[in-house]
């Protein structure tokens, strides 16, 4: 048995894992055949039952190799990218609409009047859609996800500029999979859907916002908003700095909303166990219709926050000064 | 699936017999077993929280597939925050890892789930077009045979 252990860190090192990485799974292996040992196997049976180090080391460094460049693609405008296709905006407003799977995508100004589309990875052209039409930048992904046969095959990820100076009439992005990053985006109206991408979005500038999420967070920053309708399920939500003029609606299931320094005019919380921790967050007016979910604000300074209506099970609304 | 496989590696009809196919070989598509098992251990750990060699135990049971296909997945899944781990102490000695699912990884779950089962059940949609028996596939086949050599 050590010799598989120690077959298996040679294996390991030889593919250049870290060495905690190293630590870890030969701990697990460890505990793994001392757990089969315990229960009888022969050494025979255990080496038929744990296979071959190599083959092991193999699929761990794919899997470590995966996690890793997933982690390093934060920077959307990389060496790597390369220019797609660029549109001019001869008009003094645009649109846009984003439909996609799971290619993960980032927005953000370009210096001038130009729509400019990077991407990353392995494009098949064919299988997207872009175009510049009547003022409307639409780009479609193919349709089908297919975990079966192509697991985790994120590999191909897209950069769009968008004119920095100009404000889109209606912006429409919907995701199953990707994750997203806005920055410095003006529009009229911002409309998003997605399933299970995070969403970051910072230095933006919205009229009406509507958002939909399942399990994807949200992380909004440094944001002006008129007003904000959002849906989610399980998704969490993070405000900074975020200013909602309007109303601000929330429709969710168990996921929570942490709110710091950010203001908005009436809160109408929906809610069956999501809670709002809010942290320097000043609502004018609250309401609050939930099974268990809380709303609790701790402020320094003393404004007047009017309960319009409570109805809950459980829950409750705390203002700490 | 298993019993599947089995009957084609089995099969006194199957014209290659010898080579063997099995989940375990290379004649199938990895990526695909890969899947399978990627939902096997996230039925298992959607009943309970279970450590490593218990995982690896309970999918043996039924399929053929070794701690070398297995560990890789749960160690992936583990790192995309589907589980997380705790140590308990066991009776017989060294305390254990444990997994647990956590909400993304069962919603996770549930679309793969859905996914193998709208696949699979159009799998089994063609494959019994003719009926689910072979031996009565084969007399078909075989009669057909019989008849276009004699046309000819």
């Amino acid at each position: 048995m050590k010799k598989f252990l120690e077959d298996l860190q040679k294996e390991l090192q030889k593919k250049h894992m870290k060495s905690e990485e190293i630590k870890d799974i030969i701990s697990d292996h460890e505990e793994m055949i001392q757990n089969a040992m315990e229960e009888g196997l022969s050494e025979a049976q255990i080496m038929e039952k744990f296979g071959e180090p190599k083959n092991l080391a193999k699929d761990l460094a794919d899997v470590s190799k995966q996690k890793n460049s997933e982690e390093n693609d934060d920077d959307c405008c990389g060496e790597d990218y390369k220019l797609w296709k660029s549109f001019e905006v001869n008009k003094d407003t645009f649109n846009v609409d984003v439909s996609l799977t799971q290619e993960d995508v980032c927005f953000r100004p370009s210096k001038d009047k130009m729509i400019n589309v990077y991407y990353s990875g392995k494009l098949s052209e064919d299988k997207f859609t872009l175009k510049y039409e009547n003022d409307l930048l639409t780009f479609i992904g193919p349709k089908h996800i297919s975990m079966f046969f192509n697991l985790k095959s994120k590999n191909v990820k897209f950069t769009f500029e968008i004119p920095e100076n100009m404000t889109a009439d209606e912006f429409k992005f919907r995701s199953v999979n990707a994750d997203c990053e806005f920055s410095g985006i003006k529009a009229n109206n911002f409309i998003i859907s997605t399933t299970n991408g995070d969403l970051e979005i910072k230095d933006v500038k919205f009229g009406d916002v509507k958002w939909n999420t399942v399990n994807g967070d949200i992380i909004l920053s440094n944001a002006e908003l008129k007003s904000l309708s959002s849906s989610q399920v399980s998704g969490d939500i993070e405000f900074n700095h975020v200013n909602i003029a309007g109303a601000f609606r929330v429709n969710t299931v168990s996921g929570d909303m942490n709110l710091t320094d950010s203001s908005c005019d009436e809160l109408d919380l929906h809610t069956v166990s999501g809670d709002v921790n809010g942290k320097e967050f000043y609502p004018k007016k609250v309401t609050l219709k939930a099974i268990s979910g809380d709303i609790s604000i701790t402020n320094k300074e003393k404004t007047v926050i009017e309960i319009i209506k409570k109805s809950s099970i459980s829950g409750d609304i705390t203002i700490n000064n | 699936m298993l019993a599947f496989v089995k009957l084609l590696c089995n099969n006194r009809y199957c014209v290659t017999s010898g080579t063997e196919i099995c989940l375990g070989s290379d004649s199938m598509n990895a990526q695909f077993k890969r899947g399978i098992i990627e939902l096997c251990v996230l039925s298992v750990l959607a009943e309970k929280d279970m450590y490593g060699y218990l995982i690896i135990n309970k999918l043996s049971e039924f399929i053929d597939v070794n701690e070398n296909t297995i560990y890789p997945i749960m160690r992936r899944l583990t790192l995309d925050g589907y589980f997380h781990t705790y140590l308990e102490a066991s009776t017989e000695g060294a305390p254990r890892k444990y997994y647990q699912m956590t909400e993304k990884g069962f919603i996770y779950y549930l679309k793969l789930r859905e996914e193998w089962d709208s696949f699979i059940g159009g799998v089994y949609q063609i494959i019994n077009q003719g009926g689910k028996k072979n031996e009565e596939i084969f007399r078909r086949f075989a009669k057909r045979i019989t008849k276009e050599t004699h046309e000819e």
